[in-house]
């Protein structure tokens, strides 16, 4: 009833408004509603949760921002999800979860309310637009994080004479960053050896992370899980193959000792302890790198886009589930946090922003030179194919690569026995037809 | 009775040894604690360092681990509680009264045997319905399906080898089997009642994926705010040993509390022959 | 000697004389009833309800699927299953039988009459059970790190390479083992130190005064009082170990490739991973009734000697 009668009045509201305001006022939906939302234990959470008293001044909601690791959010999400009353009334949806999400109809559509409200969604990169907002022509998210991931080195290190002068003896040419996968595993060996240091950092754990960061390998290649038409499992190619060849190779051949159980925590501890010249991984670990009480690598790890052709681009989206109790106070603050104002207070505090002006808003480049090249490496970046069962296939190439780094079978029998699984992870999905 | 010399320096050295084996890793922890993580992850070690309590600092005041601590106890020694009143009469009832059937304690045991994965996400539907998500009743409620039965389970050990003819001598004398429980039998296993107050609290004070499922940012409980520190972004392993050293502080009271109990032996229950 | 069995006796004798029937059901349903009561509530109903969801197709995202019948048990069985099934047995085993005769070792220790220190002894061996075994797993996450822990520092200062440990595929499940007899011997320790202290100590004087030595007591007087106790603290820890899966989530998630990867971890990674509801909790149920029969089959060994 009560929401009956708040829609209708905010349908009263926009229709007395009309056009001179495009944006109802938030305090008519959410006095005395209380929010609860569920984001992850990072530097943006932190950020989040430094402004959102801000909104509660102007709606009168009551915010409330429960914070948990992230592998944990999932577990949380989906029983509460399920229910006929939920949790949550905002959510983070990783890229990831997206088709899952769609598909289990978990989360609402959002075009009337941007159409309505006029939201500009064409100041996110288009990249994360396609990964987390459009799902087959409906938007259900805003993009909130970017997850670039790419190739961090140590600037100190390859810029010194005698490391240059090394390197065209051993490769007979001048000093570049690698520009095909090809290279940097040859320089990746090259420079381990050379440095006395591990060449690359790499995190061979199970799921996540062996997977997050193999896929750059793969679509480093141009290879992918399945041909995005037809979804027919395509990893079997020769390019496949060899991308899960280079990883196994440089894991047993350029990794820090016992990378096949390292995660990212384990990645970035190698960086900052000045154990590792490369890694392949994600640029949000930059203010960690930076941190002076963390890190010994201050001011000296660049960032460069991935070799090759692709990089993995992860990101995480806003949307609305379904089961919220009050979705009109929902969706007013998902237009409030990424309103041009906040969205660049969150970047500033370290978060890692998706519209495309922040990256050239001077205020936020001072703080965060880094992430310059943001922009060239979502040009260069895609996503997991947005399929309902793409956890799935997270785990089964997890699977893959570890019957090919733990049990040493060859890539090409690996990837062939799992041809079944791939296959039987898009039948009958509705999103792929 | 003394044991030759020899005797008692081996005891020593293994329990030296087994106490060192415990410790050292936990002197790692207490000096994590206090250092910030260029120092944790540095080696060789290094032996001086200027000790800082940023890491309690941070988890004190910025994610209000006092609160999850609070939670943590009154969840743990609630459930405790129940389960162990509820639990010592449930297994003299069992043991003396044949209660159930000689099926009942394996039927009890049984149910444990589920791993608990598959327990929660009907747990969350159930309790979502009934409106006990979110709260500490709830999760009280709920770590009673799994303590329960351990501490029947536990108690009937000890219940059979308290000796009937003590009971039955009460009865004779005119008590009821509730006084007879209350005066005579509880008293005789109170190292059995110690043990599964332990049990019980540590199962409740450990456990993680219920208190996940279960709780919310007011409610959340110790192992869900620690796990909170592990992030994409890196973990933060200073303020995780923290955490830890902090958390072990009020089970070190509670062994303390009923350590009486445990070295109270059978003679407090006044038994001969 | 009160053997376990006596207590199975099918009446209650000291009320039968006293004639007293109605009291005797009346304070049967007092004491049982709380009991009953919760298990009914949180413990029968899911178990129930899980029961039922195993039965059908259920994929999470597309929603509950038509009902199978056995569909969900017959899919699982294959190459995977069998290999989880040995990894859990290997990892059961062991920890049980490692942890059993660690903790039974020290608790005979610390019972001796004349030991000093007893209450230093206890504090520090009761400590790692006073911690949670997620601090406990990510504490030792960075001690056997290959890169950065102290442990292959350690090692180092003696000459021994540096080992992958977690990483390491033949080391991975040993390391797991190591940490979990680390955080879980202590509770066995306590309760099977707990037995000793109520034991009664006039047989024990008994057998001394007939000059038995310390084996002869420990094998003839101790050792069959305390069958109980023992029986249940190794089905305790038994089912403990079976259904843990905090430690593997954090250490290793189960890999390097499966070498660590365990049927609570697997119906773990089917539940929530795979959102296939109905495969998980057909797996749980697998383990189930594997629990129920080994514990019966250890009841019937440990109860008959």
């Amino acid at each position: 009833m009560s929401r009956f009668y708040k829609a209708s009045l905010l349908a009263t509201v926009a229709c007395v408004l009309g056009a001179t305001s495009a944006f109802a006022n938030p305090a008519e939906v959410c006095k005395d509603v209380t929010l609860n939302m569920l984001l992850e234990t990072v530097p943006d959470t932190v950020a989040l949760q430094k402004v959102a008293p801000e909104f509660e001044a102007l709606s009168g909601a009551k915010v409330n921002i429960e914070a948990v690791n992230y592998s944990l959010m999932h577990e949380k999400l989906v029983p509460s999800l399920t229910a006929s009353s939920g949790a949550y009334d905002v959510l983070v949806v990783d890229s990831y979860w997206v088709g899952e999400f769609v598909t289990a109809k978990w989360i609402q559509p959002l075009d009337e309310r941007i159409a309505k409200d006029g939201v500009d969604t064409s100041v996110y990169f288009p990249a994360l637009m396609d990964i987390n907002g459009k799902i087959k022509g409906t938007t259900y998210m805003l993009p909130f994080w970017q997850y670039a991931m790419g190739l961090l080195y140590r600037k100190d290190i390859v810029e010194a004479p005698e490391f240059q002068a090394a390197y065209k003896t051993e490769f007979g040419r001048d000093w570049r960053l690698p520009e095909t996968l090809e290279e940097y595993a040859e320089l990746a060996k090259w420079a381990g050896k050379f440095t006395g240091k591990a060449g690359a950092a790499m995190s061979g754990q199970r799921a996540d992370p062996v997977v997050m960061e193999a896929t750059n390998y793969v679509f480093s290649l141009g290879a992918d899980f399945y041909n995005r038409e037809d979804w027919v499992p395509t990893l079997n190619s020769p390019e496949g193959i060899k991308a899960v060849t280079v990883y196994a190779d440089l894991i047993n051949n350029a990794a820090q000792p016992g990378a096949l159980g390292a995660n990212f925590d384990d990645v970035a501890n190698a960086l900052k302890q000045d154990k590792a010249v490369f890694a392949i991984t994600y640029l949000f670990l930059m203010p960690t790198l930076q941190d002076p009480k963390e890190s010994l690598v201050v001011d000296k790890i660049g960032f460069a886009r991935m070799p090759g052709e692709d990089s993995l681009l992860g990101a995480w989206g806003w949307a609305v589930p379904s089961n919220a109790s009050n979705p009109d106070c929902s969706w007013e603050f998902i237009k409030w946090v990424e309103s041009k104002d906040i969205a660049l207070k969150r970047g500033i505090a370290g978060g890692q922003p998706t519209q495309t002006w922040i990256y050239e808003n001077a205020d936020f480049i001072k703080a965060w030179p880094a992430m310059a090249a943001v922009g060239d490496a979502l040009a260069h970046a895609k996503g997991l194919p947005v399929m309902s069962r793409a956890t799935q296939l997270v785990e089964v190439f997890a699977e893959v690569m570890g019957d090919v780094l733990a049990n040493g079978t060859d890539p090409a029998t690996a990837i062939t026995n799992a041809e079944d699984k791939l296959a039987a992870l898009t039948r009958g999905d509705p999103l792929l037809k | 009775m003394q044991p030759p010399l020899y005797v008692k320096i081996l005891t020593h050295l293994v329990l030296g040894l087994a106490s060192a084996v415990i410790l050292l890793p936990l002197l790692w922890v207490l000096r994590t604690s206090f250092v910030d993580r260029v120092i944790a992850y540095k080696l060789p070690p290094e032996l001086f360092f200027t000790p800082t309590l940023d890491n309690y600092r941070t988890i004190l005041t910025e994610m209000e681990f006092g609160k999850f601590f609070l939670n943590s106890m009154v969840v743990a020694s609630t459930s405790t509680l129940l389960a162990v009143i509820i639990g010592a009469m449930a297994a003299y009832a069992i043991d003396r009264y044949r209660a159930g059937g000689s099926a009942m304690p394996m039927i009890i045991l049984a149910t444990q045997m589920m791993p608990p994965i598959v327990l929660v996400i009907p747990f969350f539907l159930i309790f979502k319905n009934i409106g006990l998500t979110d709260s500490r009743l709830g999760l009280i409620f709920a770590y009673l399906a799994f303590n329960l039965p351990y501490v029947v389970w536990l108690l009937l050990s000890f219940m059979k080898r308290v000796p009937r003819e003590l009971d039955e001598a009460a009865l004779i004398d005119g008590c009821t089997p509730l006084t007879a429980f209350v005066r005579i039998v509880v008293p005789a296993m109170l190292p059995g009642i110690g043990a599964a107050t332990i049990l019980s609290f540590v199962l409740c004070w450990n456990e993680f994926l219920f208190a996940l499922m279960l709780t919310g940012q007011q409610t959340k409980t110790l192992p869900v705010a620690v796990s909170s520190l592990v992030t994409q972004q890196g973990t933060a392993i200073g303020a995780v040993s923290a955490a830890t050293i902090l958390a072990m502080l009020p089970m070190a009271l509670l062994y303390f509390a009923v350590r009486r109990f445990l070295v109270a032996g059978l003679n407090a229950g006044a038994v001969k022959g | 000697m009160k053997s376990a069995t006596t207590s199975m006796n099918l009446r209650a004798p000291h009320l039968a004389r006293k004639g007293d029937e109605l009291s005797l059901g009346f304070y049967k349903f007092v004491f049982m009833t709380p009991t009953i009561l919760v298990m009914m509530l949180v413990v029968a109903a899911p178990l129930l309800y899980s029961f039922y969801l195993s039965l059908h197709e259920y994929i999470v995202t597309y929603g509950q699927g038509p009902f199978i019948g056995l569909g969900n048990y017959v899919l699982l069985m294959g190459r995977e299953f069998a290999g989880v099934s040995w990894v859990t047995m290997k990892l059961t085993v062991s920890v049980v039988v490692i942890e059993f005769l660690i903790a039974f070792s020290l608790a005979l220790l610390l019972n001796q009459s004349w030991l000093r220190f007893r209450e230093f002894y206890l504090v520090i061996l009761m400590l790692p059970m006073l911690m949670t075994p997620v601090a406990v797993a990510l504490m030792f996450r960075l001690m056997f790190n290959p890169n950065l822990g102290i442990i292959n520092w350690l090692l180092s200062l003696v000459g021994i390479p540096a080992q992958g440990w977690f990483g390491d595929p033949n080391l991975a499940l040993a390391t797991v083992i190591f940490v979990d007899a680390w955080t879980e011997t202590s509770l066995m320790l306590i309760m099977l130190y707990a037995g000793l202290r109520s034991l009664p100590q006039d047989p024990v004087e008994a057998a001394r005064i007939d000059g038995a030595n310390a084996w002869q007591i420990l094998r003839h007087v101790t050792l069959p009082t305390l069958r109980p106790v023992i029986l249940v603290t190794l089905l305790i820890r038994m089912i403990t170990a079976l259904k843990s899966y905090d430690l593997i989530y954090i250490l290793t998630q189960g890999g390097p490739g499966k070498t660590t990867e365990t049927i609570s971890f697997y119906a773990y990674r089917l539940g929530f991973r795979f959102l296939d509801i109905g495969q998980a909790a057909a797996v749980s149920f697998i383990l189930l009734i594997a629990v129920v029969a080994l514990t019966l089959v250890l009841l019937r060994i440990l109860r008959e000697r």
